[in-house]
């Protein structure tokens, strides 16, 4: 099986080993780092989920089952929150572009939910000062 | 001959200077103090239009990063941008640890991200309000639960957020400092108009409503009195409504926004400072600013004001939303002369001993150098 994140509704980026994953309608973030990062980038390149349980069989040292169970756990947890969804089956990406993790153990990979993130923000105590100290509020026109 | 390395610390504060709030007056009062003790504070804070990106100020080294504009944004570049350049700030840095002033900001979130990792860096958590149900976010708790160490700017502020923590984690309590006055308060004479004031932003919460009525009661029972109240906001009009539709018009005095200066000059020309917020204050700033002069206060009983200004010494602590307790602290505070000399003697000794600037510098010190310990391993 296949998957794919759809555009119009979630938003997501890798950077080096951090990955973010945004549903833009409920503002709930997701990020996780290491296999995490790396079992998403090969959902994103099209791999299927036996292709990226061979792949991690192959990059990582660990009990070949635990590896199926976790991957086949942490899909089906994007899959509920609405981040994945099977997509058409396809061909199979040439090779995936992970990185290079010699000598890697097996790990349950893991992401964390921000569900509080726009909350956060209204918190935030951003004063309403200006330049010219408190008690002065910013001018109208600023950011 | 060995070298004292200075300890390093990474500070995360919401604004910073220009911005003049509660945490950025504490942040200019003692980080040049700090280094004098050894410990160096950068600070971390939002980026604000025309502000630069790094500078530093006195001293200094301030980063300035678009942490709530990359959340708003809601495009997953945008807080990876930011997760990277904290990530090279920290490496250029090389923090013992990390110090959230603070801990319901937009920070949190890439605090939390960047201390995932096996063998992250200390965080320390100071906090500056008390915390209330809406700030008890997922994200907040998490890194709460992860501090090794929490301070709070009053008893009110540590204990809203105490039992968030594990019990071993060590609780201090560091009041804010205020530096010494500039300017000298002259004595209220019996006899002599009485002068108030209060500070804020005019926004319900603050309660200045109930100082106005609370001044219109005492009048009614022959005192003779008036209130300067600084600052602005959304409420400006309707109290100006309140003050006429109680016939004290006259007496309620709208000076709108001062400089510092200027608000210090204001209130060395007063006899009281009435707070009477309806929020919970995480400290009361003002109240200490006023008390350094002289100046004693009839507070609302909530959050830390209660311990900014003490029941019976410095003036008087009244039930939050009462504004004729209000009217009758007014009554008692003014009935003799000797009284209140007494108050103004004890709110200037009270916020010498408890809110001078050198114990909470003294404060910060102690929290950093207890709190941390060296690891070879911290990201």
């Amino acid at each position: 099986m296949r998957y794919e994140a759809d555009a119009a509704r979630i938003s997501h980026e890798r950077l080096n080993d951090e990955v973010i994953i945004i549903n833009v309608e409920t503002g709930a973030y997701y990020s996780g780092s290491g296999i995490f990062a790396d079992l998403w980038s090969a959902l994103m390149e099209g791999a299927s989920d036996l292709e990226i349980v061979q792949h991690f069989e192959g990059s990582h040292s660990g009990e070949a089952n635990s590896i199926r169970a976790d991957v086949r756990d942490v899909i089906g947890q994007l899959i509920a929150k609405g981040l994945l969804s099977e997509a058409p089956e396809r061909s199979s990406p040439a090779a995936l572009s992970l990185p290079d993790v010699p000598g890697a153990s097996w790990s349950t990979p893991s992401f964390a939910e921000y569900t509080d993130m726009w909350d956060l923000i209204q918190l935030d105590p951003i004063h309403e000062v200006s330049e010219a100290g408190w008690p002065f509020a910013p001018p109208k026109d600023a950011g | 001959m060995t070298t004292s390395v200075p300890m390093k610390v990474l500070a995360f504060s919401p604004l910073y200077r220009p911005f003049l709030g509660g945490i950025e007056i504490l942040l200019e009062n003692t980080l040049q103090p700090l280094r004098e003790l050894g410990i160096d504070v950068a600070v971390v804070s939002e980026s604000a239009e025309g502000l630069a990106e790094f500078e530093v100020m006195d001293g200094t080294r301030v980063y300035r990063l678009p942490m709530s504009a990359a959340v708003r944004s809601r495009v997953a570049h945008e807080p990876l941008m930011v997760i990277r350049r904290l990530a090279a700030i920290i490496k250029k840095e090389q923090p013992s640890l990390l110090h959230m002033h603070s801990v319901a900001q937009a920070a949190a979130f890439y605090v939390d991200r960047l201390t995932t990792a096996p063998n992250p860096l200390p965080i320390l958590v100071t906090l500056h309000g008390v915390l209330e149900e809406e700030d008890k976010l997922g994200v907040v708790l998490r890194l709460l639960g992860r501090a090794r160490a929490l301070s709070g700017v009053s008893r009110a502020c540590l204990a809203s957020g105490a039992s968030y923590l594990p019990d071993h984690v060590p609780r201090h309590l560091i009041y804010n400092g205020v530096p010494p006055a500039s300017v000298t308060a002259p004595p209220w004479r019996m006899g002599e108009r009485v002068r108030l004031i209060s500070v804020g932003r005019l926004q319900k919460e603050k309660g200045f409503d109930l100082a106005i009525r609370g001044l219109a009661q005492a009048v009614s029972h022959g005192f003779d009195g008036e209130i300067s109240i600084v600052g602005r906001g959304n409420e400006e009009q309707e109290l100006r409504s309140i003050a006429r539709a109680l016939g004290i018009a006259e007496r309620v005095l709208f000076c709108g926004e001062m400089p510092p200066a200027e608000v210090e000059r204001e209130m060395a020309r007063c006899h009281a400072i009435l707070a009477p917020s309806r929020q919970r204050e995480g400290f009361g700033l003002v109240v200490a600013e006023a008390g350094r002069l002289g100046v004693p206060a009839i507070v609302a009983d909530t959050g830390g004001l209660s311990e900014v200004a003490l029941h019976g010494r410095t003036g008087f602590v009244v039930d939050q939303d009462n504004a004729g307790a209000i009217g009758s602290a007014l009554l008692n505070l003014f009935s003799s002369q000797a009284e209140w000399c007494r108050m103004s003697d004890h709110a200037r000794s009270h916020v010498r001993e408890s809110f001078g600037l050198a114990n909470c510098i003294e404060g910060y010190a102690d929290f950093y150098r207890s709190n941390t310990w060296t690891d070879p391993h911290a990201i």
